[in-house]
């Protein structure tokens, strides 16, 4: 009788093309993983570089809302201290017109007054005193 | 020694020569005891400040000084010097600085190019003002802003960057120390007057009993007085050109009171200028800082300070400020002695 041969070469045929399938598998697996490590490196100083900028642009906001403020502060006092040289101005003209008033006047008056002189022999003795010592030109 | 002028009080009076001029003291109530120390006390720094003051003598410390300055112009030596000439040199650049610069120890470099040579000129008095023309281009000898005095705050020695006169405030400074020294060496009620060659200081009582009588000699009249004060406790000092002036090399007619500014005698229209205060050297100062002012600017440079100020002019007018009317005891008949003031009306 003739023996009945047994598939053994497919079954041995279908492992090995499975073992290559596995290790195929696995080497593009792990290819795929250290892709994908090198590009996680490759980006993270650009994804810091973002963070940097993110943190940036909310500093400069916060202080381009605080120079706002501050300029509507100034520009309140500004306005404040126009109002008062407003006034000043005013008062300058006022002074201006006094100052041109006066000089008016004082060309009307004479360069100098004569007085008359003040007799003080009431106080003074009318004769010349003792001296005492005598101050005068010295040598030196 | 003199002793007994007066009515009651006691005047015993003292005389001899020092720094050029003749030095006296008079002393009003004190017993021979007190007269003779107090006359030593007044004599030995009267002698002390000149030897280190003056230039007039060639062992001061102040020759030595100007010898070291001169060695080398501009460039400083340290001396060692007499504290008394410290004490001067640092009095004298702070009157430049309080005078605006119208007190300069410096003008030495000026009255030696004017011929001036250490010692009194010309003892022949003469009402000739100085001679204004001829001088061309007046230029000061000096750079007024540039620093001329360093002193060590540890030791008795300056350096002098160059040759100074501390003539006027010299005399003055010598006449405040003697005086300070007899003050706290007498009891109090001796009246003094302590005169060096019209730099006068007094303490009451006279020997009348009240102030003392002080006059200003007439400048044009030696002898003549031009008003009277009454001080009882103070200085008076003078700056005058009538003794002081000779003819310089190019003839001109020059005196001792040289203005920083030009490096010329100043004064222009002035004879002498008083000038009363509680310190002799002040007074001094005071005196010819005003009259550097001249007969235009000099009213309004010693009321402006509140001076006690009195100046006769080439005129012979005599002028004083208010402070000064206060302390006159008598002037002449102004009808007499002044001409009528114009009328500008």
């Amino acid at each position: 009788m003739a023996e009945k041969r047994r598939p053994i070469h497919l079954a041995v045929a279908v492992s090995v093309s499975a073992s290559l399938y596995a290790v195929s598998l696995a080497a593009v697996t792990g290819l795929q993983a250290a892709q994908n490590s090198q590009i996680d490196a490759d980006h993270a100083p650009m994804v810091n570089a973002v963070a940097q900028l993110d943190a940036a642009n909310n500093s400069l906001e916060a202080r381009l809302g605080a120079a706002g403020t501050a300029f509507n502060v100034s520009a309140s006092a500004f306005s404040a201290v126009a109002d008062r040289v407003a006034k000043y101005e005013a008062r300058l003209k006022v002074l201006a017109g006094t100052v041109a008033t006066i000089q008016g006047s004082s060309i009307s008056l004479p360069s100098s007054v004569a007085l008359p002189r003040v007799s003080v022999s009431g106080s003074r003795p009318a004769s010349k005193p003792t001296v005492h010592v005598t101050t005068t030109a010295s040598g030196h | 020694m003199s002793a007994g002028i007066g009515a009651d009080a006691r005047v015993s009076r003292f005389e001899r020569r020092a720094m050029g001029s003749p030095l006296r003291f008079a002393l009003v109530g004190a017993t021979d005891a007190e007269a003779r120390r107090a006359w030593a006390i007044v004599d030995a720094e009267i002698e002390a400040a000149e030897e280190a003051l003056s230039r007039y003598r060639e062992t001061s410390d102040l020759t030595r000084a100007n010898r070291a300055a001169r060695r080398e112009p501009g460039l400083a030596h340290w001396v060692e010097v007499d504290l008394r000439l410290r004490r001067a040199l640092v009095a004298a650049d702070r009157a430049g600085r309080r005078t605006d610069g119208r007190f300069d120890a410096r003008v030495l470099a000026d009255l030696e190019r004017l011929g001036s040579v250490g010692v009194a000129q010309s003892a022949t008095r003469t009402q000739e003002p100085a001679d204004a023309a001829g001088i061309v281009d007046p230029r000061p000898s000096i750079d007024r802003h540039a620093r001329w005095l360093w002193v060590d705050g540890r030791r008795p020695r300056v350096q002098l960057g160059t040759p100074v006169d501390l003539g006027g405030i010299g005399k003055g400074l010598a006449l405040r120390w003697a005086w300070r020294r007899f003050h706290r060496a007498t009891r109090p009620g001796i009246g003094a007057m302590l005169d060096a060659g019209g730099d006068v200081v007094v303490r009451g009582p006279s020997p009348d009993g009240g102030p003392w009588s002080i006059g200003i000699e007439d400048p044009r009249n030696e002898g003549e007085h031009v008003a009277v004060l009454a001080i009882e406790d103070g200085a008076v000092a003078t700056s005058s050109v009538i003794v002081n002036r000779w003819r310089a090399p190019d003839g001109r007619l020059v005196h001792h009171l040289i203005d920083p500014a030009t490096g010329e005698p100043g004064g222009l229209g002035l004879l002498a200028v008083t000038v009363a205060g509680p310190d002799p050297a002040w007074a001094e100062v005071w005196s010819k800082t005003l009259f550097l002012a001249g007969s235009a600017g000099i009213a309004d440079a010693a009321r402006s300070r509140g001076l006690a100020a009195w100046w006769v002019t080439v005129d012979g007018e005599l002028s004083m400020t208010a402070a000064a009317r206060m302390r006159t005891a008598w002037e002449p008949d102004p009808r007499r002695t002044r001409p009528p003031a114009p009328q500008v009306g």
